[in-house]
């Protein structure tokens, strides 16, 4: 599988419109992160990925011929839902040992993932004695044994404490090396920083902007916060960013900060070099992601 | 791949369910009252024990099995809802009248399980000669069994909570094993013979529980349980009996299968 697209999807509920004229294209090696207020149609996205709910109109390409999600497209997805769980009957052990039946993956890896996730002395533990995050780890070891083409993840960090995390992570990046498509629908703004190419911001059942990150921090102009280090020179400078027009400057004991429009980033520098070797070392902070996504929902 | 989904679900299915304590409660309480009754009746001194033991067997199994049926297929759908692990299943190379029946499947043969259990006990304890009486009892009991079953799988399908399959699932147990045939002598009484006794004939067959016991009955000669309720039992052809266990078999699989078709929410 080297592509996945969705084309014109749209999905009602009894005259609910979940999903309307959606598009959207994953490509190798992308991790496509979907993000949106509640109701904002992420789930119902992920969910006709999967066959699970079936549009009114619309198509899903597989490289870039039109496919059904049946059988045999379900062979090239593994999917983790928000708050997974299995079996109450069955441990640890016995749920990957399933999927392995299932997915024709040979056993012999069922201990291997065990380790892998961390479960290896809970593997004969029975799922319903597991917390949240255990299961969701669990979950975790069934995507590795499947090691499909297609990973589709709802809200994967839920529960997950932080080597939890740090395995997702993992995965994800191994994932992007090689060339493996992931969609996941997150709230958690710290995950895309890290690990998604490409963010999409759906509202109402509409893509709002979809985009990589660094493309939709460009494209809001929010300001860019710079924070120089405390020197003697800085009121000096604090006059020159007046004159730029930075949208805010804070001078606090010879320590300057401000906030000018991404496009100002260049001739904020090139004043800053004409101070030469007196000229104060600084930092630049990134809007964050998330003001990022406030901007564009306020923007749309 | 899409087999191995399949039976990877089965097998899962009948270890689930013969591991279930209800289930094992059940079905130890049928084989320790069918073995009892077995035992109770051999020592009837002068008597035919099979005369006493089989009908009072049909009896016991048309209480015991639906209701063993019933639970088995209240939460085949609807407990995998609950515990939001449908759609992980769904995600899996499996259709979904292919669950459906993955699960029935699964679930008929842990059903077996559980009347070749109860039933073994009452043979196992029956004089010899006997055993073959009680062994006839077998197949029209798994019969009753898939009927209840598959109501209980199309129960699953539509609810939308556990806590409303069971109390659907207990009240028709209620409905086909008590309720009907008082029903339908209620039937006969207010309407002073109105309603013809062939009718009423071709009603009770229509009751899975209904047909059992007339069809068990009828082999062991037991006519005067029928006499009493005033039925004249003329037993349809066996392949009118075959096509009637098949509808209730199939029928409510069907349901269940064409709710999940239309399903969008899993959650």
């Amino acid at each position: 599988m080297k592509s996945i697209e969705v084309k014109d999807i749209s999905v009602s509920f009894s005259g609910f419109k979940a999903l309307q004229k959606v598009d959207l294209k994953i490509e190798p090696g992308d991790a496509l992160m979907l993000t949106g207020p509640n109701g904002a149609g992420k789930s119902t996205l992920l969910h006709t990925l999967l066959g699970l709910v079936l549009p009114d109109s619309g198509k899903i390409l597989l490289d870039g011929m039109e496919t059904k999600i049946d059988n045999s497209f379900k062979q090239k997805v593994a999917y983790l839902p928000e708050a997974v769980n299995f079996s109450d009957s069955l441990s640890a052990y016995n749920v990957l040992k399933f999927f392995a039946q299932v997915r024709g993956t040979d056993r012999i890896k069922i201990d291997e993932t065990l380790r892998q996730v961390g479960l290896e002395k809970a593997k004969h533990r029975k799922v319903h004695t597991f917390s949240c995050g255990m299961r969701q780890r669990l979950g975790l070891g069934v995507l590795l044994m499947a090691d499909s083409p297609l990973l589709i993840l709802d809200e994967p960090t839920t529960g997950l404490d932080s080597e939890g995390i740090s395995l997702l992570f993992d995965i994800l990046q191994e994932r992007r090396a090689k060339k493996q498509l992931t969609l996941f629908a997150t709230h958690d703004f710290g995950l895309l920083e890290r690990r998604a190419s490409k963010m999409c911001i759906m509202q109402n059942g509409v893509v709002k902007a979809l985009d990589t990150p660094d493309n939709l921090r460009s494209s809001v102009n929010l300001p860019t916060h710079i924070r120089f280090q405390s020197s003697p020179k800085a009121p000096q400078f604090a006059v020159l960013m007046e004159q730029l027009k930075a949208t805010k400057i804070v001078l606090e004991d010879e320590q300057l900060s401000v906030e000018t429009p991404r496009h100002n980033l260049a001739a904020v520098m090139s004043v800053w070099r004409e101070f030469g070797v007196e000229a104060p070392a600084f930092r630049i902070l990134e809007p964050e992601l998330i003001d990022v996504y406030e901007a564009l929902l306020e923007h749309q | 791949m899409i087999g191995s989904v399949f039976n990877a679900l089965l097998v899962h299915e009948y270890l689930e369910r013969v591991r279930d304590r209800w289930i094992i409660l059940i079905s130890i309480l049928f084989a320790a009252l069918g073995a009892g009754v077995s035992l109770y009746s051999q020592n009837l001194e002068g008597m035919d024990s099979v005369q006493i033991a089989g009908p009072s067997l049909v009896t016991l199994a048309t209480l015991f099995v639906p209701l063993v049926a019933l639970i088995l297929g209240h939460d085949a759908i609807v407990g995998e809802r609950e515990r939001n692990t449908l759609s992980l299943l769904l995600s899996l190379p499996i259709s979904r009248t292919g669950l459906v029946v993955a699960k029935m499947l699964g679930r008929t043969a842990a059903l077996c399980t559980s009347i070749i259990v109860g039933l073994g006990g009452a043979m196992i304890l029956t004089a010899a000669d006997g055993r073959g009486q009680i062994l006839a009892l077998m197949v029209p009991t798994i019969l009753l069994g898939i009927a209840f079953l598959s109501m209980g799988v199309a129960i699953s399908a539509i609810a939308r909570r556990v806590t409303v399959a069971v109390n659907v699932a207990v009240a028709l147990w209620f409905i086909f094993v008590f309720f009907f045939d008082l029903g339908l002598l209620e039937l006969m009484v207010i309407t002073e013979g109105a309603v013809s006794k062939e009718l009423i004939h071709y009603l009770v067959l229509s009751n899975p529980a209904g047909l059992y016991r007339l069809e068990m009955l009828t082999y062991y000669n037991a006519d005067i349980f029928t006499d009493e309720m005033g039925i004249s039992v003329v037993m349809p052809s066996q392949t009118i009996r075959l096509l009637i266990w098949s509808l209730w078999a199939v029928v409510p699989l069907a349901i269940a299968s064409w709710v999940m078709q239309k399903r969008q929410s899993f959650r």
